[in-house]
Parts: C-alpha cells; sequence; structure tokens
C-alpha cells in the first residue's frame, strides 16, 4: 500500500489522457552480501500533468530509491516505469541520460553544488544542455538571489546554498520536477514541511512535481 | 696542432714548442690549431682519461717530417675509406688483404673504425646516452603517469557527487570522462611548456658541454619542431594513459549510487587472520596489512614506483662508485707507477738504469711491449704482449679478490675477458704472431688468468718475451717510482730526452707534488687582458695553504738525506777526478815512453782505455752529483715554502684579514696578453697557469725557471 499526499495546488485534474509518469510493481532489492534489502516492493504510482505529489515517509522507507528510479538516475529491480509511453525499464544508459537532459530536474538531498563554479555558473551548468532554459539569473532571481549571482558557494549562506539547487533545477523547465527532501537535509524536530518560496512558485507552471520528506511519526509505511 | 692540447698549454699559432724528433731536440712553430676525427675524443691508447696537458697531436707536412727522420716519401700510417654502403663483410676482407699487403714492411695488422679508439669512446658515448633517453624518461613518464592516476582517482573519489549531479542533469559519461582526461592534458599542456623551455636550454648547455670536451667543430645544438611535437605526445600519451583510469571510473559511476556518500570500503578477514597471527599485530598496524591487502595491485603498482626511484639513486651510485673503484683497483694495485715512459725504439736493458739516475727517480721498472696477433683456433685477436719485470711492484697483476699474481717465469697471463674472446683456459697453447721484428710465430702456453678491470691484455715475464723474440735483453720502456717534489723537474728532463717516446704521469703523481709543493690558493686575479704592468707591480697574491708539522718535519727529513746524497755524490765527483786525473797522468807518460820505444803500443793502448773508463766514470758522477744538488734544492725550496714567506697585511678591502701572503710581481715592463687562471684556486710552483699567461715573451724563461717562492 502507498499512500500518496495530494497536491494542493495542482491546478490540472487527475482525469486528464495518460500519467506522465506511471510506475507498477516496481521493487528494488539491495544485496548488501548475504541479506538482501528490499528498498521498495510493488510500488504502484501515477502522476499526472499538473500535480503536485508530496511522499511522506521515515527515514529508511525508500523515497530517495523511488524518486531515483522515477528520474531515471537508476533502474528498478523488477517492475515497469513508463514517462507518456516511454518505458524507462528497458531504456540503455544512453537514452536514460538523454531522457534527463530533456525531460527532468532534481533537486537533492544534498546541495551538490560545484565549489569552483559561482551561483551563476552552478545553474548554467545545467541550462548549457538544455533545451528551452530559463535565463540563469532570472531563476536565481526566482528563488531570491538575484543579489548573489557571482558568488561561489563558499560565499553564500547554508539558506543560500540550499536554494541554488532550486534554482538550477527550475531553470531548464524540466518536464518534471523531483525533489527530495529540498527544505534541509535533515527533517526538523516536528517534520512540518517548509517549502522554500522558489520552489512553490516554480512548481505552479504546468509541471509535475513529485516531492518527498521524511516525518519523525511515520505518515506513510510501505507494505 | 690538436686544440685540446693547444688549449690545455696555453699555446697558439705563433708559438713555438720543442719536440724530440728522431732523437733530436727540434723546435717547431705552431701555425694553426686543428680537430681530426681520428682525435675527436683525444686520448692516448693505455688511458683511462684524457690529459690534454701532455698528450696531444700535432701535424706536420710529411714531407718535412719524413726529412726530419731521414725517410722521404715513407709513410707509417694509413687511413682508408671503404666504398659507402660496402657490405661488413668487406671489411674484414679488406683488412686481411691489406694485412698482407702490408706485411713485408712491417705493418702491425690493420683494425676498422669500430676498433679506433676515439671512434670507440665517442660512440659508446653516445649509445650510452640513447639508453639514458629512453630508460630515465621511461622511468619518469611511469611514475606520472601513476600520480596522475593517483590524484586523478582521489578526486573523483572526492567529486562523486557533483558527478552525480551533473549526470542527473543529462551530462553523458563520455562528457565526464572526457572532462577528467582534460585535466591531465591541461597538467601535459603546463609541463609540456615548462619542460620544453628548460629542455632546449638544458639541450644547449649539454651541447655544449659536449662540443668542449670532445671537440667538436660545430657547438649547435638542434631540437626542432618534430623533437618537441614528439617529446608532448608521448608526454601526453603517459599522462592519458595515468588519467584513463580514473576517467572511466567517474563515466562509470551509477548516478544514483554516487548520490549517497561513498560506502564503506568492504573488507574481508586477510592474511594474517587467516594465519591467526591478528593478535601479534596492533589495531593500527591491522589497518595498514588490510588497507594493503585490500588493494594489493595498487600496493603493487606504489610498491613499484619507488623501487624505480630507488633504481634511479642506486644505478646513479652504481656507476660512480663502479668508476671509483676500477680508478682505485687500476691506480692502487694494478698500475703503481707514477710515471710510465717509452722508449722510441725498444733499448738494451741497461737503459733502464740510466733511467734510474734521471733526477727524483726512486725506482724503475722495465716492461717490454710486443704487439702481437693471439690466435687460438678460429679466433684471434690483436694485443700488445706484455714483458713485465718479475717480482716488480710497479706493475702488478692481479686477482679478483685484490692478490697479487706473480708472472710466471714461463707461459702466458690473460685477462679473463680475453681469454674468453680466445675460448682458451690455462693449460691450453696458443699461438703468438709476433708483429714485430722478426715477426716470431710462437705457440705459448696459458699459464693463468687475471680479472683486471679495463682493457684486454696478455702478460709474459719479461725474460720469457725475450726468449719467444730472441733477442737479449731487451725493454721498451720503463715504469718509474718518483720522489714527488721532483716531479715536473724530471717531467722537463724526460721530454728532452731523445730516447724517450712517450711519458705519462699519472694525475694522482701530479695531484701528489700539487699537494706538497702547494704555495697557497691564488686570489682571483683583478687584471684584464690588455692591463698594462709596470715593473715590479704585484700581479697576484698567494695565500700559502697551511703546512703541517709533519710534512714540515718530512721537508726537513728529505733535506737532510738530499744534503747527506749530494755530499756523497761530490765524494764520488772528486774520487773520480782523482783518479781520472791520475789516468791522464798514466796514459801521458806511456805515450812518451812508448814514443821512445820503452812501452809497447798495447800497453799504452791499455792505458788509454783506463783514462776514458774514468772518463765516462766523471761523466757520470757529474751527472749524479747534479741530481743530488737539484734534489736539495727542491727540498729547501719545499721547506721554504713553510717557513719565510713575505708577511704582510691582507690588502683585500673588506675581506677576512689573512695573516700572510705571497706577492706575485712583474719582472718587466709589459702588457697583460692573457689570464689563464682568474678565478680563486690552489696553484703550485711551475704550473704555468698563471705565471706565464701574464707577462710577454716570457713564457719560456718563467716556466723553466727553478721553483719560485
Ligand atoms: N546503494 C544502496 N545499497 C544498499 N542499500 C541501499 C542503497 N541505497 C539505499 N539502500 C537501502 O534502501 C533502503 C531505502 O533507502 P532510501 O531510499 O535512501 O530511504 P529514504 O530516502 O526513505 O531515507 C534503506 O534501508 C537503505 O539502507
Ligand atoms: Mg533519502
Amino acid at each position: 500500500m502507498v499512500f500518496f499526499g495530494e497536491g494542493t495546488e495542482s491546478g490540472a485534474s487527475g482525469t486528464e489522457a495518460g500519467a506522465v509518469l506511471r510506475a507498477r510493481g516496481l521493487t528494488k532489492v539491495y544485496h548488501m552480501g548475504s541479506v538482501d534489502v528490499h528498498a521498495l516492493r510493488s510500488v504502484n504510482l501515477e502522476l499526472y500533468r499538473g500535480e503536485f505529489v508530496v511522499l511522506l515517509g521515515p527515514s529508511g522507507s525508500g523515497k530517495s530509491t523511488l524518486l531515483n528510479i522515477l528520474g531515471g538516475l537508476d533502474v528498478p529491480t523488477s517492475g515497469t516505469v513508463y514517462f507518456f509511453d516511454h518505458d524507462l525499464t528497458t531504456a540503455d544508459d544512453r537514452e536514460l541520460t538523454r531522457f534527463r537532459r530533456e525531460h527532468m530536474g532534481f533537486v537533492f538531498q544534498f546541495y551538490n553544488l560545484i565549489p569552483s563554479l559561482t551561483a551563476r555558473e552552478n545553474v548554467a551548468l545545467v541550462t548549457e544542455i538544455s533545451d528551452h532554459p530559463l535565463d540563469p539569473d532570472d531563476s536565481l532571481r526566482l528563488v531570491g538571489l538575484g543579489e548573489r549571482l557571482d558568488h561561489f558557494p563558499s560565499q553564500l549562506s547554508g539558506g543560500e546554498q540550499q536554494r541554488v539547487p532550486i534554482a538550477r533545477a527550475i531553470s531548464k523547465r524540466p518536464d518534471v520536477l523531483l525533489c527530495d527532501e529540498p527544505a534541509s537535509p535533515s527533517p526538523p524536530p516536528g517534520g512540518s514541511c517548509r517549502f522554500p518560496n522558489g520552489l512553490s512558485r516554480a512548481s505552479t507552471r504546468s509541471t509535475s512535481g513529485g516531492d518527498c520528506t521524511s516525518r519523525r511519526d511515520g505518515g506513510m509505511r510501505f507494505s | 696542432m690538436s686544440e685540446a692540447f693547444a688549449q690545455a698549454n696555453g699555446l697558439d699559432p705563433g708559438d713555438t714548442l720543442g719536440a724530440v724528433i728522431n732523437g733530436r731536440w727540434q723546435r717547431l712553430r705552431i701555425v694553426g690549431i686543428a680537430l681530426s676525427p681520428e682525435y675527436v675524443y683525444e686520448i692516448r691508447g693505455t688511458d683511462l682519461f684524457p690529459d690534454n696537458k701532455r698528450f696531444g697531436v700535432l701535424w706536420m707536412s710529411r714531407d718535412a717530417l719524413g726529412a726530419a727522420f731521414d725517410m722521404e716519401g715513407a709513410f707509417n700510417d694509413v687511413s682508408l675509406s671503404l666504398a659507402p654502403g660496402a657490405p661488413d663483410a668487406m671489411e674484414a676482407e679488406v683488412i686481411a688483404r691489406l694485412d698482407r699487403l702490408l706485411e713485408p714492411y712491417g705493418g702491425l695488422s690493420a683494425y676498422g673504425r669500430r676498433e679506433q679508439i676515439s671512434h670507440r669512446f665517442l660512440s659508446d658515448e653516445i649509445a650510452q646516452n640513447r639508453v639514458f633517453g629512453i630508460v630515465l624518461p621511461s622511468i619518469f613518464l611511469g611514475v606520472a603517469a601513476f600520480l596522475i592516476h593517483i590524484v586523478l582517482s582521489r578526486l573523483v573519489g572526492t567529486q562523486r557527487e557533483q558527478i552525480a549531479v551533473l549526470k542527473a542533469f543529462g551530462y553523458g559519461n563520455l562528457a565526464i570522462g572526457g572532462h577528467y582526461v582534460r585535466f591531465a592534458v591541461v597538467a601535459v599542456l603546463a609541463g609540456a611548456a615548462v619542460g620544453t623551455g628548460i629542455g632546449l636550454w638544458w639541450g644547449r648547455v649539454v651541447g655544449e658541454l659536449y662540443a668542449q670536451f670532445y671537440r667538436f667543430p660545430v657547438r649547435r645544438f638542434d631540437a626542432g619542431p618534430g623533437a618537441v611535437l614528439l617529446a608532448v605526445l608521448v608526454s601526453a600519451g603517459a599522462a592519458v594513459l595515468g588519467a584513463l583510469g580514473a576517467a572511466r571510473r567517474a563515466s562509470a559511476l551509477p548516478p544514483a549510487e554516487a548520490m549517497q556518500p561513498e560506502p564503506p570500503a568492504s573488507f574481508r578477514p586477510g592474511l594474517i587472520e587467516r594465519l591467526g597471527l591478528t593478535r601479534f599485530f596492533s589495531l593500527t598496524s591491522r589497518i595498514i596489512v588490510r588497507d594493503l591487502e585490500r588493494r594489493p595491485y595498487k600496493a603493487l603498482v606504489s610498491t613499484m614506483g619507488i623501487a624505480l626511484a630507488v633504481v634511479i639513486l642506486v644505478v646513479g651510485h652504481y656507476f660512480e662508485d663502479a668508476v671509483r673503484h676500477i680508478a682505485e683497483v687500476q691506480f692502487r694495485n694494478v698500475q703503481r707507477d707514477d710515471v710510465t715512459i717509452v722508449f722510441n725504439d725498444p733499448r738494451p736493458a741497461r737503459a733502464v738504469y740510466e733511467v734510474a739516475y734521471l733526477p727524483g727517480v726512486l725506482r724503475s721498472e722495465p716492461f717490454r711491449t710486443v704487439p702481437a696477433r693471439l690466435r687460438h683456433e678460429h679466433r684471434t685477436r690483436r694485443i700488445a704482449l706484455f714483458g713485465l719485470a718479475p717480482e716488480g711492484e710497479l706493475r702488478r697483476l692481479v686477482g679478483q679478490d685484490l692478490r697479487t699474481i706473480e708472472v710466471p717465469s714461463d707461459g702466458m697471463v690473460l685477462t679473463t675477458r680475453l681469454a674468453e674472446i680466445l675460448g682458451v683456459a690455462p693449460g691450453d697453447r696458443l699461438t703468438v704472431e709476433v708483429l714485430e721484428g722478426k715477426r716470431p710465430v710462437r705457440a705459448v702456453t696459458v699459464a693463468g688468468l687475471v680479472d683486471e678491470l679495463v682493457g684486454l691484455s696478455a702478460y709474459m715475464d719479461v725474460r720469457a718475451l725475450n726468449r719467444l723474440m730472441s733477442e737479449g735483453g731487451t725493454v721498451s720502456g720503463s715504469f718509474l717510482l718518483v720522489d714527488p717534489p721532483v716531479a715536473p723537474h724530471l717531467y722537463s728532463v724526460l721530454k728532452r730526452l731523445p730516447a724517450v717516446g712517450g711519458v705519462s704521469f699519472r694525475k694522482a703523481a701530479l695531484a701528489g707534488f700539487e699537494e706538497t709543493l702547494a704555495t697557497g690558493r691564488l686570489s682571483r686575479i683583478e687584471l684584464h687582458e690588455g692591463d698594462p704592468v709596470g715593473r715590479g707591480m704585484v700581479l697576484a697574491r698567494l695565500t700559502p695553504v697551511p703546512i703541517d708539522a709533519r710534512t714540515l718535519a718530512q721537508d726537513r727529513a728529505r733535506l737532510d738525506a738530499a744534503q747527506a746524497e749530494k755530499r756523497a755524490a761530490d765524494a764520488r765527483v772528486e774520487r773520480a777526478r782523482a783518479a781520472l786525473e791520475q789516468a791522464q797522468r798514466e796514459h801521458q807518460r806511456a805515450d812518451e815512453l812508448s814514443s821512445r820505444g820503452l812501452k809497447s803500443p798495447q800497453e799504452r793502448e791499455q792505458t788509454e782505455l783506463v783514462e776514458a773508463t774514468y772518463a765516462k766514470e766523471l761523466e757520470a758522477a757529474v751527472f749524479a752529483a747534479q741530481a743530488a744538488a737539484f734534489q736539495v734544492d727542491a727540498a729547501r725550496a719545499a721547506l721554504l715554502a713553510a717557513g719565510s714567506v713575505t708577511q704582510g697585511a691582507d690588502a683585500a678591502p673588506g675581506g677576512p684579514a689573512r695573516s700572510t701572503f705571497i706577492t706575485v710581481q712583474s719582472p718587466i715592463r709589459g702588457r697583460v696578453l692573457r689570464v689563464l687562471q682568474e678565478s680563486e684556486r690552489v696553484v703550485t710552483t711551475a704550473l704555468p697557469s698563471w705565471s706565464s699567461a701574464i707577462l710577454p715573451c716570457s713564457r719560456s724563461s718563467w716556466t723553466s725557471s727553478p721553483p719560485m717562492r
């Protein structure tokens, strides 16, 4: 059983023809020596255009694993993932790379900025290989970093560093934006979700959004 | 005159020098300085190192030299060039025919270019450089590739999350891998720029050095763009090879996995656990052992890299030590003479005793050399057959353990290498074809082997060699042991002896007298070429090398001994003179008596003979007395150097105050023609390097004057 938080800001209805992302029976098993770790077990999921979905679960419940598979960063042990009518599970490395370049945006749990590039350059690194990107300056302004364009990551505060990956992800105008605990690397006590302004604004642009965050009280569980 | 010799002796066209030609002392004028392909490396056949000061080549017109020898139109050396592209076998054929052609005229057998000394030294050097040019860069490039591999692997390790992000956003594997290869390429480009600069500069320096050492006529260092390009490409190849592993790792990194921090490295129980030795290792030692076990390949390569670095060190030191060891064995155990003299032609054995009377000679041991071809079955080798004095001290045969091997009274001793070449063992008989005189061909037994480190030699007892040659006691030259202070004087005497064709002074002997005779350290000469000097003007200052008490005592003892010897020699002169006068009177009386018919002509002749004998004796005694007088002078000079030097304050402004110095003053008014020794160094008396250089037209008078203090 999977529980999905329903996106409230979604303007589109779930009845629209065909899901953007459709997962069927997703299973991911990690072989750790003699023990098998089932990170995912028969996950079924559909994400529709304009939807904003929040995925909640305790640490180690498989949220990151699921996002990685949906984003084409990893392949499931079994099960299928469709992006529209493209089967991602049979795609090879090269096709997955292209799929990510053309359709996916990520905000990772860790900022993963290139320390030797300024905020603008970190964003430009992504827009350079995108087809219809936003101007890096604009996307940085969207997340409130208009004054920090030429700062290196080491010259940014922790909160500012947190927002650069968001600008980076939205600047390429991806079809799907996947955010893995974008609010903070570790969930604050109480587990309330806190979305940066930029993210909530950016995800209104007719983009499907998958978002996951963990709650200590275990608001969901896999079976 | 050959350039190296001219430079070492400060000679220029227009200068004159004396030379013994066909037994006559002649003055020669230098008309030009030249180089010859036969003496690119100017070295005497028997030497280990070139001695440009004492060995040089003079070229004269064949007519003039022929006339000096009363042998117009004759020749004793001929060089041939083979037709271009002639096969190797042709050389052997030409040599064989040439030998047959020249044998009736006393030909010493021809040899190919490979055996030509200068050529061999030079081509050996070039071959060695080629090896070094390949081996050293290979090692360096290998280490560089390994370093690049390590550095980039680490970089990939620390940047795995960044790699993951780039991949997540759609950067391909190739782009990521290429990114890390470009790191290496940047390093190569920077290294290539710096390396090319240093390489060109260093190449020029080394080229210059070689041109100077070998006297190449052209001093140009050429490194075309091709060479630079090749070097850069080879370096880039090595760097990319080193980077490839890291680049592959980066491109193979699964993005999802890279997102997480690197999982702890996997460890398994290893050797020490299986052997049950765990408890003998401290925890920190276990870390080391297990780390090494986990990446055995990496540990191996690291070890190899360090091993190669050690190899470079060891090999470098090995070569240094080997050369030193060879020189030490050669000069301490084998060639123990200070001076080797070679007569123009073989001489009767008593020549050795005449040599023994020369000033400063402490001991003289004769030797006989005969050019010969040794033959065993189909193998032959042309060598100089050495006849050594039995129980000789100055030239010894030394086994591998450095123990002396006595020259057997019969048979021949070969160096091990020569025996290998000829395929003989002790007890075998080989054929000796002498290439001199009546050219006897004899069978000789191999009596033993010696392990000499240099050269190929065959030795016999000098008497056995004389027998083989069917000649009476005959010698080719002599090994001399020399009293160091007298060595320079002996050298000038030997140079003028008509019978002596070649003199080779051991560097050590010279260094020895440099040490004992050194008057001091020559301060930097401030005069420049062309400066006018007045009479009495100070030209140079010498700070005496401090002489210790032991040297002083030795000098004193030497003076005492020399004085005693001189008194004995003087007494002998007196006795000889008295005996001669007595003989002259006898002779006179015999003349008178025989003219009056009172004495038979035989009796008169007898007194004449006696008189002649005593005259000879007096001559020898006078010579000995002169030598003794010189020894006294030399000993006194050495003592004077220690004691009575000019006292004075150091005039050097601001310099550390030195207590005493010796000044060298100009004896005449003139102009400085050349400053041969400008910078500071220890100089000795009679070294023309500083004394002769300064004054015009006084070179000969200064160098031949007695030691000046
Ligand atoms: N690369 C991996 N190798 C082995 N086990 C893994 C790996 N990645 C994740 N896991 C395991 O899968 C489970 C789910 O992990 P994850 O998806 O990161 O959880 P979440 O993001 O919900 O905290 C965990 O138990 C984790 O230990
Ligand atoms: Mg996670």
